[in-house]
């Protein structure tokens, strides 16, 4: 399952490899650009050469080599593709996410090729059938819905007049329909 | 003493029995879950026009105690750790507080849903000394809509004083609300009215197209209408949270909109993730169908009865079961097949989506969509297409609509959409 950063701009929750915000196009401030291919090559390389002569590269106390020290494996500075929104369009400041922009590309907007939303697909490919026929139809997806990115949907910064609660370290909530958590101490004992 | 039954209720169908399951259960399969919903019971003191269940009557072969409290022994060994006892009313059934003891003493965390009509002060001192933990009372707007929803008048102010009741007994309390299109403008008020009552939590969702409220279109939210709902249950989070309530929003309230980091700051990932029937939820019908989630429609998705077959073996290896286990993209369809949020969000709640198309993998009722349409000056709405066959749990079809906003409308929707505090039909 993906991972998400929280835009600054609009409270958006955006892929975590995109440096601009498809939303309103502010920039992602910790965003993990995908790295270019050639700093992935000299990254290859150093480790390569970490593993021949040990040399330039630091390794951890149990002998692991720390590709923190690597200078490929820095950040790369995120880029603006051609599949990303026009920072120069929309302001940041002001997220409008109701006004049609027809310029601005966003990998969110419907398309208009696309089938009518009321069609079911023509391959009829969803694992739903099999509630229906009595056979087994998966798809070949290994772990499945519930699997989580650990950094998923990382917090990078709240709305100033909302204070979120601590995300991490917390189990995932226990109630899931109809039933309310245990009230915490409070001024009247239960 | 509430009454047992209400006429119009028709009898339920028997259960689902003789469902074949897989020969083995897979790696996936060992998956558990935490969280059961067990209907004990459809009997009803209420009538409600919105009921997926279509409660009223009992269901003809509902689970003796000797299999009621067979099942507890077995939720246990499947590894729950919670259950919610619903009906009908969980309660209209003579062993209620003894299911309900069972639960507590397999060192199950039990609860209950009511409406709270037939709730006494002797019926909470039953649920008090059974061991629940907390109760959570139904209270759908304000009084005059409240019972016209439920269709027993007087039943609004019989949900507060069940809520009285509940907490004079020393049980802590809580609200459930449906929010639908003939309260959306009363659940602000509402609060107003739960504020001072001592409620710990509130959990509100959208009204869904399943059972009576199928037969009752005019209560359906429109999909466009998110753009008014999610910023209510912002503000309502928000307020909530300045009286020390934890507002809990349904799994069928989303997705991935502005607001979605407040509305599920509970959540380790900071956002509502898919489906988690048959993964981390289980639902039991009171004739001991087995479905992944209390609310999917029983003809879809029950993977076996009770009676037919170990619960341990159903979860693992009945198909109804396993539709979220190892779950792709490759089911969603139409708007959902292409979104931004696909991957992690899969349609959200199958219930919502299944019932107004007949399959899963499609869901209008998300604020993205709502916004996304409204960036090319579009809105969708359901229009019913086929009725309801008039059976607990089953659904309606519906057509949706794709067209352009009304000029009179859209400026409005682009208020709404940039957060601000009003309605989409509010005098200028």
């Amino acid at each position: 399952m993906s991972a998400f950063e929280l835009c600054k701009g609009c409270t958006r929750h955006v892929h975590a490899e995109q440096s601009l915000c498809p939303f309103c196009g502010a920039t992602m401030s910790t965003a993990r650009a995908a790295a270019p291919r050639w700093a992935l090559a000299l990254f290859a390389g150093s480790m390569l050469a970490a593993t021949s002569c040990d040399k330039g590269t630091a390794k951890t106390d149990d002998g692991k080599v720390d590709a923190g020290q690597s200078d490929a494996a820095k950040p790369t500075p995120a880029k603006p593709d051609a599949a990303k929104p026009d920072p120069a369009k929309p302001d940041p400041a002001k997220p409008d996410p109701a006004k049609p922009d027809p310029a601005k590309p966003d990998p969110a907007k419907p398309d208009p090729a696309k089938p009518d939303p009321t069609s079911p697909p023509a391959d009829g490919g969803d694992a739903d059938a099999a509630a229906d026929s009595g056979g087994t139809v998966e798809a070949d997806g290994g772990a499945g819905g519930d699997s989580k990115t650990p950094d998923a949907g990382k917090v990078i910064e709240a709305k100033p007049d909302y204070k979120p609660k601590p995300k991490y370290g917390l189990a995932r909530p226990k109630k899931k329909y109809g039933a309310p958590p245990k009230p915490g101490p409070g001024p009247e004992p239960f | 003493m509430a009454r047992r039954s209400l006429p119009l209720a028709p009898p339920g169908p028997p259960a689902v029995r003789g469902r074949s399951l897989n020969p083995v259960a897979r790696p996936a399969d060992a998956v558990r879950p935490r969280y059961a919903v067990w209907e004990i019971t459809l009997a009803c003191d209420l009538a409600c026009r919105h009921c997926g269940s279509r409660a009223g009557r009992a269901r003809p072969d509902e689970l003796n105690t000797a299999e009621a409290l067979a099942t507890v022994r077995q939720l246990a060994e499947l590894g729950i750790e919670e259950v919610t006892i619903i009906g009908g009313e969980a309660y209209l059934r003579e062993d209620w507080t003894e299911i309900a003891a069972a639960l507590v003493a397999a060192g199950i965390d039990t609860s209950m849903t009511t409406g709270g009509r037939g709730i006494t002060p002797e019926r909470a001192q039953q649920a008090k000394d059974a061991g629940l933990s907390t109760v959570s009372v139904s209270i759908d707007g304000l009084e005059a809509t409240h019972d016209k929803l439920r269709a027993v008048r007087g039943s609004y102010r019989q949900a507060f004083a069940a809520l009285e009741h509940f907490k004079q007994v020393g049980m802590p309390i809580s609200v459930n609300t449906q929010i639908c299109a003939a309260n959306l403008r009363e659940v602000e008020p509402l609060f107003e009215q739960l504020r001072p009552l001592g409620i710990h939590s509130w959990q509100v969702q959208l009204t869904v197209a399943m059972g009576r409220a199928a037969d009752n279109p005019e209560l359906l939210l429109q999909p466009y209408q998110m753009l008014e709902v999610m910023p209510l249950v912002a503000r309502l989070k928000r307020l909530a949270e300045g009286a020390g309530i934890v507002l809990w929003p349904g799994s069928n309230i989303g997705y991935f909109g502005p607001y979605e980091s407040l509305l599920r700051d509970d959540s380790p990932d900071g956002f509502a993730t898919s489906c988690g029937a048959g993964v981390d939820t289980l639902g039991l019908e009171a004739n001991g169908d087995i479905k992944g989630c209390p609310s999917l429609p029983t003809t879809a998705y029950v993977g076996g009865n009770i009676r037919d077959h170990g619960l341990v073996d159903v979860w693992e290896r009945a198909d109804a079961l396993r539709i979220n286990r190892r779950r792709t993209t490759s089911g969603l369809w139409g708007y959902c097949a292409d979104c931004y949020y696909a991957d992690a969000c899969k349609s959200g709640c199958s219930w919502t989506s299944h019932v107004l198309f007949g399959r899963r993998g499609n869901n209008p009722m998300c604020h993205h969509r709502a916004l996304e349409l409204l960036r090319d000056g579009l809105r969708e709405r359901i229009v019913p297409q086929t009725p309801a066959e008039g059976e607990p749990f089953d659904h309606a079809t519906f057509e949706l609509v794709v067209e352009a906003w009304p000029p009179h409308l859209l400026a409005r929707a682009q208020e709404l959409a940039r957060g601000a505090d009003t309605w989409l039909d509010a005098p200028r």
